[in-house]
């Protein structure tokens, strides 16, 4: 029997899982989109991951949960491990960089930096209301300029001479740059500016008044863009590193806290095929009404949360 | 014998601070204080529906409990504090807070006293001014402000006193100062949830506002002599007290506070010794993303905490499970 441990980071876009052994090397991974449905896309993850693992000897004994959907994956598979996801990157990529002084991640809806010194996070940041900059808005500007997401580095390489856009505000980015198409500037030019608006705006927003030093890791969705790395580079005057599985950290570095938890318990695939149920209910029983959230496993009361007292849940618990 | 009249005291603002002082001295006039409830969804929603959109999320809240006074009290005390120290000024919102309830909030009987040092009007001759309306007895009055504000001196001190024995306690747990006004750090909206949530993973939070403020007037000049607003220098006064005595600093600012900008800014720029968290919260701020800044702020502070024993395995010993 060999002894692994599950991480699974269930993103707002994206839902990633690894298998990783107890000296940390990955046994298995996926990497699937959530498309608003975290326990579908979990289960479909799981699937995955079984099939990878059958045939090994792998029995997995931990599971950790990260991401903005943690609490709910987490009480489906009875985590562990439930964390935040500035912690679980921050252990997933230490795990690989032992050495690394800088993470920039840049995800669907939201952008982080993680400033690491001596092998332990000491400060963080995150984007604060806007999504400028972000995955999301890098795909709807490239379907305004009718290219994939995807050629979007490749496009940015090949310019020669970026164009400014003005980075600030999405809302701007987006006339700036219908501004400039229609001045004739070539779209390699565009898509390199919009390259270079990112990262100047990431680093002035979310990496205000840090100290940037090398070694530094760059992940999340955007990292894939080798426009936006470049510019990175530029900016920084470092190399950037980007992992082939830079998407994989979260996930990583959960399995290796539900490992460090010391808490074990065998983990069934067979949870794959319950039927998980959410239902949203308004509490009603004081002026706050807080809306609750409650799982339910085969129609059994599994979990709930969104309640600021605990009326309301032990009113659900205990009906009456 | 008409029944006692009723002073409504709104859960809001200075009440955070003052509210011994208050309920003592109508009391001792004979007079029944009625207080808000804690705020909730609802006080919250009034509030920002009758404020003007640019007033912070505390005079928001301030405006939703002085409505909910609305028919409980015969009259509702808001203070007029516009210099409590000579030469130094109150955040203009507290200034201007009766004014602003009186034109936001109809049918109600306001009443008011007013501290201005700057233009020597003193609380004692306000609050004795105001005493008169309950009580013919100048005597009486007189005894009502001493025992009012005697009482508000031991409630402070006692506070005071009681975080002081918590640095008594083996430092094995995070120690956290939330910075913030009392009517933040102490609203059941704003900041007792912060409160409440660090607690929940392990942490030992100090606040801000049980502190001596007289100790903190001695100290903030350290950091700073040019903030003017006297609740700001009481604030930065247990930033720099606590400064080598917890391992983090978390700022609670509702949005768009003036003051509160520049404190923090300040702190910000000069104290490099100490890590600094800044929450700015408004009336739609969402819990998930609250949870996840303050999660992993702990989990750096003990990780911080670990390493610096060279206590390389207690770092991965932290707590097990994240949020209950």
């Amino acid at each position: 029997m060999l002894k692994s441990y599950l991480g699974i980071d269930i993103g707002s876009i994206s839902t990633k899982g690894v298998v990783v052994t107890e000296e940390g090397d990955i046994l298995a991974s996926s990497y699937l989109w959530t498309e608003g449905n975290p326990i579908g896309a979990v289960k479909r993850l799981l699937a995955q991951l079984e099939e990878d693992l059958t045939g090994t000897e792998a029995r997995i004994v931990a599971v950790g949960t990260t991401g903005s959907a943690r609490e709910l994956i987490g009480a489906i598979l009875d985590a562990q491990a439930i964390k935040n996801e500035i912690t679980a990157h921050a252990m997933g990529t230490l795990s690989l960089h032992p050495d690394v002084r800088t993470i920039f991640e840049i995800g669907g809806q939201d952008s982080k930096i993680i400033i690491l010194r001596d092998g332990i996070p000491v400060d963080y940041a995150m984007n604060t209301l806007c999504a400028a900059g972000t995955g999301s808005f890098l795909s709807s500007q490239a379907k305004r300029l009718g290219i994939q997401v995807e050629q979007f580095g490749d496009y940015a390489l090949r310019a020669e001479r970026p164009t400014k856009i003005a980075g600030r505000c999405t809302v701007f980015a987006e006339s700036d740059l219908v501004h400039k198409a229609q001045m004739g500037y070539a779209v390699e030019d565009i898509v390199a500016g919009l390259c270079n608006a990112i990262v100047s705006n990431y680093l002035n927003n979310v990496g205000k008044g840090k100290k940037i030093e090398a070694p530094i890791v760059f992940q999340g969705g955007v990292s894939k863009n080798v426009g936006v790395v470049k510019a990175f580079a530029d900016a920084t005057g470092h190399d950037i590193l980007v992992d082939d599985c830079g998407h994989l950290m979260g996930a990583l570095g959960i399995a290796l806290l539900a490992k460090a938890s010391g808490l074990e318990d065998d983990f069934d695939f067979s949870i794959r095929s319950m039927s998980f149920k959410t239902t949203g209910l308004e509490c009603g029983r004081c002026p706050n009404n807080c809306e609750i959230v409650c799982v339910l496993r085969d129609e059994e009361f599994l979990a709930g949360w969104g309640n600021r007292c605990e009326v309301g849940l032990e009113q659900i618990m205990r009906p009456e | 014998m008409t029944a006692r009249t009723r002073i409504g005291l709104p859960r809001a603002m200075l009440y955070h601070k003052y509210h011994v002082l208050w309920s003592t001295f109508f009391e001792e006039l004979g007079c029944e204080t009625v207080v808000s409830p804690q705020t909730n969804k609802r006080i919250v929603v009034r509030g920002a529906a009758l404020a003007v959109d640019e007033s912070c999320l505390s005079m928001k809240i301030f405006l939703g409990h002085v409505e909910a006074l609305k028919g409980l009290a015969d009259h509702i005390l808001v203070p007029t504090i516009a210099s409590e120290i000579k030469g130094e000024e109150a955040c203009v919102k507290l200034m201007a807070a009766c004014d602003i309830a009186r034109h936001s909030v109809d049918d109600i009987s306001l009443i008011t006293y007013v501290v201005n040092e700057r233009r020597a009007i003193p609380e004692k001759r306000e609050m004795l001014r105001l005493g008169k309306m309950f009580s013919k007895n100048p005597f009486k009055v007189r005894a009502a402000y001493k025992k009012a504000k005697l009482t508000q001196y031991a409630h402070d001190r006692e506070l005071a006193r009681e975080q002081k024995s918590l640095l008594n306690q083996p430092w094995d747990a995070p120690r956290i100062l939330l910075v913030g006004h009392a009517y933040n750090n102490h609203d059941e909206f704003i900041g007792m949830p912060v409160k409440r949530y660090l607690e929940s993973l392990g942490a030992t939070v100090f606040d801000s506002e049980a502190f001596d403020h007289d100790l903190a007037r001695q100290l903030y000049a350290n950091i700073s002599t040019d903030v003017k607003w006297t609740y700001n220098k009481q604030l930065l006064g247990a930033v720099e007290y606590y400064r080598d005595k917890v391992d983090g600093m978390i700022f609670l600012v509702t949005f768009p506070c003036g003051p509160d900008s520049l404190m923090v800014e300040l702190c910000q720029r000069k104290l490099t010794d100490v890590p600094i968290a800044t929450l700015v919260l408004d009336e739609l701020t969402g819990e998930a993303g609250l949870r996840t800044r303050l999660e992993s702020l702990v989990d750096i502070l003990r990780m911080e905490a670990a390493n610096k024993q060279g206590d390389v395995a207690s770092k991965e010993s932290e707590a097990p499970r994240g949020a209950a």
